[in-house]
């Protein structure tokens, strides 16, 4: 194996695929990325046997082959590189970097032994713009279960329905919902992407500058194609719960207020929140037009602030877990909205945020009850 | 009465083009069963897909599995051949 390339590229391309690499000593042969050179570019890929992450960039192959390299080592040296040119030259179990006056050689492993990476199966796909998905990951990911002993509810959903994609997740203490339109619309088909995986997709597509990324799914495979990138996951087996109904359609009471004022006076109340059960009280006035945040601790005291809302309905109190709500408040910020509405209908049913100018997305939370 | 062994089981096969095709699935039917008297507590993770090339691709989904089976993979050639009678050089995993 012989091949030629830059170090923006290499060092671009290690970025992306280098984390799938695992660095737990299960199987040494994860720890690697597969480097292989041939007629089309340079492949670069890395698994851990749940992800899988190939890139293709463009380089010179003088002699193809393969072979692969500790992820970590290759990525950190060629980080450091300052050269424009990279020469790799596979000697026997020996990888030789030529970089402008810098030689280096580091010792892999036969690519033999490296896990295959699956064809993509290509049953059922779709074509979604990369920064409206990325906008979706980042808004649901933080709601999904990390506890892997309910695996339908630790990771993703992701629906295609009616030129739509429903991207879902819940721990089952919140929920949260965003709807997103498809550019390229397929048949029906519901799959739910593990937490890791969909953490690491949403990484993968943040580093990317692609307007547009491809899905492409079947009954136990994910994979999303983002220009030379190609992400690969298995799927949970399972089926994500009937979430629709607990979405309230409408709530008797709604307040809307200012995002930036309520998440400071809810971080202010968390410092008063009892440890452990992180509890704060929204009180909602239609009297007043106006929303309480309290908390109250008896070892450190207790804390209130009242801010101004347009309140629609009659007055409610509710319960919430802070952590919870900050999560609900900075997502509902994602979708470029100044103002959250908050409804609630009682103190025992969940509450749900939500931008009152874009309302693809629902953030649901269960109440503390008293 | 004559009885008919595997061995001339194999050779008809063998005439009609399907010999390979029910070795390896001989072959997928012996790993899966070591695999699940084995690592019957990870044998939701575990498939056997296909043979190529003397070597099995298994699809393994946790790594500190994948681990396990690798130590393993002389005692699961040898168990193989026993129940095969085919030789596998070794164990390759698949995503």
């Amino acid at each position: 194996m012989k091949f030629s390339c830059t170090q923006e590229n290499i060092n671009y391309a290690l970025t992306i695929v280098g984390r799938i690499a695992n660095r737990t000593p299960n199987l040494p042969i994860l720890q690697n990325v597969l480097l292989e050179a041939k007629a089309g570019g340079i492949v670069i890929a890395s698994t851990n046997l749940e992800i899988g992450v190939r890139m293709t960039i463009r380089g010179k192959v003088e002699q193809e082959g393969k072979f692969t390299i500790p992820a970590q080592l290759l990525a950190n040296y060629i980080n450091l590189l300052s050269a424009e040119r990279i020469d790799c030259v596979l000697e026997k179990k020996n990888l030789h970097i030529n970089a402008g006056s810098q030689q280096t050689q580091i010792k892999g492993e036969e690519a033999t032994e490296f896990p295959l990476l699956p064809d993509i199966e290509r049953e059922h796909s779709y074509t979604i713009n990369r920064v409206a998905l990325e906008l979706g990951l980042q808004q649901t990911v933080i709601a999904a279960s990390v506890d892997e002993t309910r695996p339908e509810i630790a990771g993703v959903l992701f629906s295609f329905q009616n030129n739509k994609l429903t991207l879902a997740a819940t721990d089952s203490y919140r929920l949260a919902e965003k709807k997103l339109d498809l550019e390229q619309a397929g048949d029906e088909h519901k799959i739910i992407l593990p937490y890791r995986a969909a953490q690491e997709l949403l990484r993968i597509i943040q580093l990317t500058k692609i307007d547009h990324v491809a899905v492409l799914c079947s009954d136990t495979q994910l994979a999303c194609i983002a220009g030379e990138i190609e992400f690969v996951s298995r799927l949970v087996e399972g089926v994500f719960p009937e979430y629709e109904q607990i979405i309230p359609s409408q709530s008797s009471t709604e307040a809307e207020l200012d995002c930036a004022t309520l998440l400071k006076a809810v971080k202010g109340a968390a410092l008063f929140s009892k440890v452990g059960i992180n509890d704060i009280e929204l009180v909602i006035s239609a009297a007043q037009q106006a929303m309480t945040v309290r908390s109250t601790n008896a070892q450190l005291g207790e804390n209130s602030t009242v801010l101004p809302a347009q309140v629609r309905g009659q007055d409610v109190r509710a319960v919430f877990n802070y952590r919870y709500v900050v999560d609900g408040i900075q997502q509902v910020q994602r979708q470029t909205s100044t103002t959250v509405c908050c409804g609630v209908a009682d103190s025992t049913s969940p509450g749900v945020l939500y931008a009152k100018k874009d309302p693809s997305f629902h953030y649901i939370i269960m109440p503390i009850k008293q | 009465m004559q009885s008919i062994s595997r061995h001339d089981i194999l050779r008809r096969l063998r005439q009609t083009g399907l010999a390979e095709q029910v070795q390896a699935s001989e072959v997928l039917q012996a790993v899966q069963l070591f695999l699940r008297s084995e690592f019957s507590q990870a044998s939701q993770d575990i498939e056997p897909l296909y043979v190529r090339g003397q070597i099995i691709v298994i699809r393994c989904h946790q790594s500190a599995v994948a681990q396990r089976i690798n130590e393993r993979a002389d005692e699961l050639c040898a168990y193989v051949y026993q129940a095969t009678g085919v030789t596998l050089a070794g164990v390759r995993f698949q995503l």
